[in-house]
């Protein structure tokens, strides 16, 4: 088997590592309803040259024009009924100024990456969905064919245009090209497990799990036909492919596409879209391409080049975009400098190109310096830890900056998650005990907590959705959060497994098996660069030891490293911070169903897991992998909702993820020089975090 | 008159017996006295005397062990000692702490509650604790009565004391230092003596292995190697692994020093002599020219342990010594390492000046001990 | 000469070669292969892993190679190819990273060591000449405290004296904006200003020693027989010190920049990670945490060797301003 492209990016699935989200998912997504192709965008009044006085463009494109590099605004804009009209965040009272440059610290590529996304449909907070690069869709009536309009005369960031080309030959030949010659399957072993968008059941099949078949129609049309109704496919697209296309003209020739291997989508689609079909490039010559295009293109072997300019590639200069900034320099340096994209393709209700803003600088620093550096104005806007917020706040008038605050869909500000699949058999089983967790969980001073790290802000709750969104159920929040170490320490007396007395040193002894006589030992990971993780746990240490148990930290330096753990099972259990962001359960199961590697508690129940393994029918675990692989099978909003809430329903009972206080809040200190930045929208990967409230509309004014 | 002239001789004798005294002195003792001399030394000796004291009697002085933490005074200021109490002496005592949070910042104040009065108890029993790691105890040097809190350094962000997180963390940051420097002794002295005694190729293959162990940037190293310390040690292991890296890096520069002394030594006549004699070569060494240079190697091991203290500081700072609840000077400094920080809670840098003094005391102490070894003057 | 300096390359190029063993020795140190870091952190994120390319890794770092055939890939590569490996943890390799980083590491350093020369040697000289002055004592007391110092803890307390005098921290080399705008003479001195607190931190224990040997050799040199000749014969005092004392002083300073080169190099990686210079300490620092092994080895050789290129060049300096160091050495 050669090493392909599509090895490395079959899987969108991978596109955020850390949250997911829950908060606004309290209505139920818009389902298959054909939505008018463009309703709020495009039917303004076309912007073009400055006419009353107040210029349409940044000096800087102006500059350009001026000078001949770049044509006039106009032509550098979709045609004028397809533009996009910026409304919803646009100023009423100030005008707008051009240029200046941001600064925010870099946190990398999956923070500079969402920020500035331009995905072909935009998810809302309501988990509904909007066009953005496209301009609308029509579904046929079976449910099975979306047709997807674009806006005609768009361009990329290089100016040349943008077509349905750009994103069939994206699906077909960047993303999905490793196809089995026979069934026309993907061939990957367990794809047929995956959560992902463009998998639908054929019925005439034996309701195999194909993927959908994505066709040119002409350069602003393209269709994608599934073999069985998916009613959330475009959520889906927005969740796991919002980037679903490329510059065509850009890729072919560091594209290897291997065209011996008759290709599923079928050799038509070559000629519609190329014209004359795609020349065929070995890996050596697209190496060697990518090479001469751009000494930042040095990549070792054609995986990472695939890897890194096909999937990662807002991380790439001159990588021609439709995003409204687009990077300027190396990777290595330690400030990355965005600068705006002549060609961007929306305006605001006056007809002003957008962005206001020219450039934003990303500075990699050490978390530990935000806080100081916003307070000398020397960054523009950057997170707020928790911990931190009384000196943030102390500071927010000395330093000229303001504290907004988002909503986070979080369960639980910090979780512990016991690996139901950990590699010593006698753990696995404790941890399987529920009333181990039980004990656990009420063993946990959480009001101490609270006060110690997170400042008295927030409230005791076990992790369970919040009321007022879809997922929440009575009683769940409340659960097993009474302080009480007589019952946890008698909950634990009933565990046979473990002894009731404690050794020299003060711990619970297993009583047989391979770790007969040895403490019950729970070796929890942090991530050091969390500011709560590591006292968390020392907490919890103390807690613990009251109950018998014994608690050593793991302390990861390296997140990768904490990944690896997760992924080969060598993880007992993980404080982490932030991780159970849910959105909505039923467009992304992620935390709460076992579909990921990742997820600790789920572990190689996980169905992408590489050593995947299955739970004992019957038991609590088997019941959350059913209703994992329904909800990818769903074709109606019912069976979508009943998986679901199955999959909550099971954490409710079990508490598979021990939480401890409520997370409500996600904060940012911004500089007051940055105008328009909108407070209080929902902060989740499924919305691209910031990128949700529109940062393209923020400008400077001293 | 006849008295007079008695205490005449009397006064001469007893010069007499003074000169006698300087003249037959030992080297030691002339030593000693001269850096008497050296006031500054002589302070710095003291002081630093008092440090490892308190140190050693850690668990005793501190009135809280390195687990305990107190939720309700995060980052709490140092609370004043009083002695008077509505203008009636009534020895030393503390007032209460009434805390409330900030309702905009939620910052968590301190007011004292001069109703609530908690006397400090001296040698009373508290948590317990092993002194020298041995013999479990509980009494305390002192602490406040009831729930009062005496916080002399303020607490930490865990609501920790810092004083005592100053006085157990000395146990490592002085004796670190200390036990890598007599381990750069050992192997200092093994390899400089081998290198100076012998010649040769012997001498040729560490000087080589000096040359390449001095080309390392010193703190990097020290990095690469800590780096590769398991996370997942206990405190003590890691306090066994620090000092031998630190020692490891530091041993060329006193080898070298050996292999001079060595060198210039070795033609002496009464080396000659003892050689020819037939004492044998570890006696030579040993019983012969080490005693000739111990004065210079005493000195150049005091100005050592600064380097030794940083090194230890720094590691820990950067996050690759030893971790909390464990603590050392340079754990605790890891506090510091934020604007803010410095900003809200001045105290937390109360830890800087135990190393700052200690730094400077050894750097006095081995200026003293130099002139004081120095025969030229 | 020529005989003095043959003989010194060939011991550095032996010393270069013991060190890059050592070196490869302290990459492999921790356990685990950085390729089964590698491969978790594809998994983690989802993906999965071709067994096909896995081995075809694996055989491309002979990792499934005993010690000394992996060291001997390792050490031609870089000799042949000038290739010191692949950054895992930041997807390039080596080579790139050290491309961009080593300009501002070299000029940080050289800048640090034109401040401390320029400042150690003329104050040395002057608390010399006005011993036990208030000016000496005042000096040597500043020497004392400086050395006292860790360097990380001095530069947190630089920033927060300059953030206020200043209201900025001064973090970095440049101020929001200016990083990437051509260069200029605004952005000059935008760099200087950036400049004083690392240069400042950094060069501050070095100078505080040099000051004090400098003295002392100072002293030495005034006290010695040529002087009292000298103004015997009625030259001027200043004349005497200027032109020879100073002279005879200064050189085993001189000797010792390949030294002092080292204490900068180990000063600027601590300082540019409480700083957060662009400066390859950074790096270095993030490549251990991460055990990205192939560029923290790679900075850690390149180190030694300029460390061994500068003890090279003040030996060669030194044997060249006095003859009998020349001599002595030759003599073994």
């Amino acid at each position: 088997m050669k090493k392909r492209f599509a090895t490395m990016l079959l899987v969108l699935l991978t596109v955020a590592s850390m949250l997911t989200g829950c908060g606004g998912g309290d209505t139920p997504p818009a389902s298959g309803t054909p939505s008018q192709p463009s309703d709020s965008t495009g039917t303004q009044q076309p912007a073009g040259t400055p006419e009353s006085g107040i210029a349409k463009e940044s000096p800087m494109l102006q500059e350009l024009v001026t000078a001949g590099t770049i044509p006039a605004l106009a032509d550098r804009l979709p045609a004028e009924e397809d533009i996009y009209v910026e409304t919803a965040y646009s100023p009423q009272s100030e005008t707008p100024v051009y240029g200046g440059t941001m600064r925010t610290p870099n946190i990398g590529m999956w923070y500079f990456g969402p920020i500035a996304e331009e995905p072909l449909f935009r998810m809302l907070d309501d988990g509904t969905v909007e066009p953005n690069v496209a301009k609308g869709y029509d579904l046929s009536d079976d449910g099975l064919v979306y047709t997807i309009h674009l806006r005609e005369g768009m361009k990329w960031s290089d100016g040349t245009p943008f077509t349905a080309a750009d994103c069939v030959y994206y699906y077909n030949y960047v993303l999905v090209t490793d196809v089995n010659n026979e069934t026309g399957e993907v061939t990957k072993s367990n794809t047929t497990k995956y959560y992902n968008w463009y998998m639908s059941a054929d019925p005439n099949d034996g309701d195999k799990l194909k993927p959908a078949q994505v066709r040119y129609v002409d350069d602003a049309t393209f269709t994608i036909t599934l073999y069985s109704p998916k009613p959330t496919l475009l959520q889906a697209i927005c969740i796991d492919n919002k980037w679903m296309f490329c510059p065509k003209e850009w890729y072919k020739d560091i594209m290897a596409v291997n065209m011996d291997a008759p290709h599923w989508s079928g050799e038509t689609d070559l000629k519609l879209i190329g014209g004359d079909g795609l020349s065929t490039v070995t890996e050596e010559q697209a190496l060697a391409n990518a090479k001469a295009k751009s000494d930042l293109y040095t990549f070792e072997d054609y995986t990472k080049l695939a890897d890194q300019l096909g999937y990662r590639y807002w991380q790439y200069a001159s990588r021609p975009t439709l995003r409204p900034r687009n990077i300027t320099n190396a990777l290595t340096e330690q400030t990355l400098l965005f600068e705006r994209n002549p060609y961007y393709w929306k305006v605001d209700d006056q007809g002003r190109q957008l962005p206001y803003v020219d450039r934003i600088e990303y500075v990699t620093m050490d978390q530990g310096l935000y806080a100081q550096e916003i307070m000398a104005g020397n960054l523009d806007f950057c997170g707020v830890d928790n911990a931190l917020f009384p000196t943030y706040k102390a500071n927010e008038a000395a330093g000229c900056y303001n504290i907004k605050t988002m909503v986070s869909p979080n369960w639980t500000v910090f979780s512990l998650q016991l690996n139901q699949t950990y590699k010593d058999a006698q753990y696995a089983a404790l941890f399987a005990e529920i009333d181990f967790r039980h004990a656990l969980s009420i063993a946990v001073d959480r009001d101490e907590i609270n006060n110690i790290l997170f400042n008295g802000m927030n409230t005791p709750q076990q992790a369970a959705a919040p009321e007022g969104t879809a997922e929440y159920i009575e009683g769940a929040t409340t659960k097993w959060i009474e302080f009480d170490v007589d019952e946890a320490n008698r909950l634990l007396d009933g565990i046979d497994m473990i002894s009731n007395d404690l050794n020299a040193d003060g711990y619970r002894t297993f009583v047989d098996g391979n770790n007969a006589g040895k403490a019950v030992t729970l070796e929890i990971e942090t991530r050091a660069d969390s500011e709560s993780e590591g006292p968390a746990v020392a907490l919890l240490a103390q807690y613990y030891k009251e109950i018998g148990i014994q608690v050593v930290e793991v302390s990861n330096t390296n997140n990768d490293k904490l990944n690896e753990k997760y992924y080969s099972g060598d993880l007992v259990m993980a404080a982490y911070e932030g991780g159970t962001s849910i959105f909505s359960v039923m467009l992304r199961p992620d935390h709460l169903g076992a579909n990921r590697t990742n997820i600790c508690w789920v572990g190689k129940y996980g169905l992408e897991h590489q050593d995947n393994i299955t739970p004992e029918p019957g038991t609590p675990m088997a019941d959350i992998v059913d209703a994992t692989i329904d909800l990818v099978k769903a074709n109606t909003m019912e069976e979508l909702q009943d998986a679901g809430d199955r999959l909550v329903r099971n954490h409710y009972e079990n508490t598979w993820i021990i939480g401890f206080l409520n997370d409500s809040a996600s904060r940012y200190a911004v500089n007051n020089r940055i105008h328009n930045w909108n407070e209080g929208f929902v902060i989740c990967d499924e919305l691209r975090f910031l990128g949700y409230g529109k940062p393209y509309t923020w400008f400077i004014q001293e | 008159m006849e008295n007079t002239k008695a205490a005449i001789v009397r006064t001469k004798a007893k010069e007499q017996k003074k000169q006698d005294k300087y003249y037959y002195a030992s080297q030691w003792s002339l030593m000693l006295r001269k850096f008497r001399k050296h006031k500054l030394a002589m302070a710095s000796t003291i002081l630093l005397i008092f440090f490892y004291i308190t140190a050693i009697f850690g668990g005793f002085v501190a009135p809280q062990g390195t687990e305990q933490y107190d939720g309700r005074y995060v980052n709490c200021g140092p609370t004043p000692v009083h002695w008077f109490h509505d203008g009636r002496f009534i020895g030393p005592f503390v007032y209460g702490l009434k805390t409330e949070r900030d309702p905009e910042t939620f910052m968590l104040m301190f007011a004292e509650d001069t109703e609530a009065v908690y006397r400090i108890r001296f040698f009373q029993p508290g948590s317990a604790y092993k002194l020298f790691g041995l013999i479990p105890s509980s009494i305390h040097l002192f602490q406040a009565e009831g729930d009062g809190a005496v916080f002399l350094f303020g607490t930490d962000g865990m609501g920790r004391d810092l004083f005592s997180r100053v006085v157990l963390g000395a146990q490592i940051s002085l004796f670190i230092p200390v036990a890598g420097m007599l381990l750069t002794l050992v192997l200092g002295l093994f390899m400089g003596s081998l290198s100076g005694y012998f010649g040769g190729w012997v001498d040729t293959v560490i000087q080589r292995l000096v040359e390449v162990v001095r080309s390392f940037p010193q703190v990097p190293l020290w990095m690469a190697l800590s780096a590769a310390i398991p996370k997942t040690l206990k405190p003590a292991q890691v306090f066994m692994l620090m000092t031998l890296i630190l020692s490891l890096i530091s041993w060329p520069d006193l080898s070298r020093v050996v292999r001079s002394k060595f060198i210039s030594v070795k033609k002496e006549d009464y080396i000659m002599a003892a050689r020819i004699s037939g004492a044998p070569v570890n006696k030579v060494i040993t019983r012969h020219m080490i005693p000739s240079f111990t004065s210079y190697i005493i000195v150049n091991m005091t100005m050592s342990i600064p380097g030794l203290i940083i090194g230890e500081t720094t590691l820990s700072f950067l996050g690759l010594g030893l971790r909390s609840p464990a603590t050392s000077w340079g754990v605790l400094l890891q506090e510091t390492n934020k604007l803010e920080t410095i900003m809200f809670y001045g105290w937390k840098l109360i830890p800087m000046l135990f190393v700052f003094l200690t730094v400077l005391a050894f750097n006095f102490m081995g200026d003293g001990l130099r002139d004081a070894a120095d025969p030229y003057k | 000469m020529a005989k003095f300096v043959v003989k010194k390359i060939c011991i550095m190029f032996l010393t270069v070669l013991l060190i890059s063993f050592t070196v490869f020795f302290i990459i492999t140190l921790p356990p685990g292969d950085f390729l089964t870091n590698y491969i978790g952190r594809l998994t983690a994120a989802g993906e999965s892993v071709d067994p096909v390319m896995i081995a075809n890794l694996r055989n491309q770092y002979g990792l499934d190679q005993p010690f000394v055939v992996q060291y001997w890939r390792w050490i031609t590569n870089i000799l042949f190819h000038g290739d010191f490996g692949y950054s895992f943890s930041l997807a390039m390799p080596v080579t790139t990273i050290i491309r961009a980083y080593i300009v501002p590491t070299m000029a940080l350093s050289l800048a640090t060591m034109l401040f401390t020369y320029l400042i150690s040697i003329p104050i040395g000289i002057y608390s010399a000449v006005h011993q036990y002055s208030v000016g000496d004592y005042a000096f040597t007391t500043i020497g004392f405290l400086g050395q006292a110092v860790p360097s990380f803890l001095m530069a947190i307390l630089l920033m927060f004296l300059s953030y206020t005098l200043t209201g900025d921290t001064m973090l970095g080399l440049f101020s929001p904006g200016m990083q990437n705008a051509p260069w200029s003479w605004a952005k000059a001195a935008d760099m200087l200003k950036h400049c004083i607190i690392p240069v400042t931190v950094i060069g501050l224990g070095n100078t505080c020693g040099l000051m004090r040997t400098m003295r002392s050799q100072m002293l030495d040199e005034l006290n010695k027989n040529y002087v009292m000749t000298g103004k015997a014969k009625g030259m001027k005092a200043a004349a005497i010190r200027y032109k020879y004392c100073v002279r005879a002083a200064v050189n085993p300073i001189v000797s010792s920049i390949g030294w002092s080169l080292v204490g900068i190099f180990t000063g600027s990686t601590v300082t540019a990670i409480v700083l957060n210079l662009p400066s390859m300490g950074k790096i270095m620092y993030d490549a251990l945490i991460d055990q990205d092994m192939y560029l923290a080895g790679s900075w850690l050789f390149l180190m030694a060797v300029v460390t061994v290129i500068g003890t090279f060049l003040s030996d060669v300096l030194l044997a060249w301003l006095d003859p009998r160091a020349r001599k002595e050495y030759l003599k073994g």
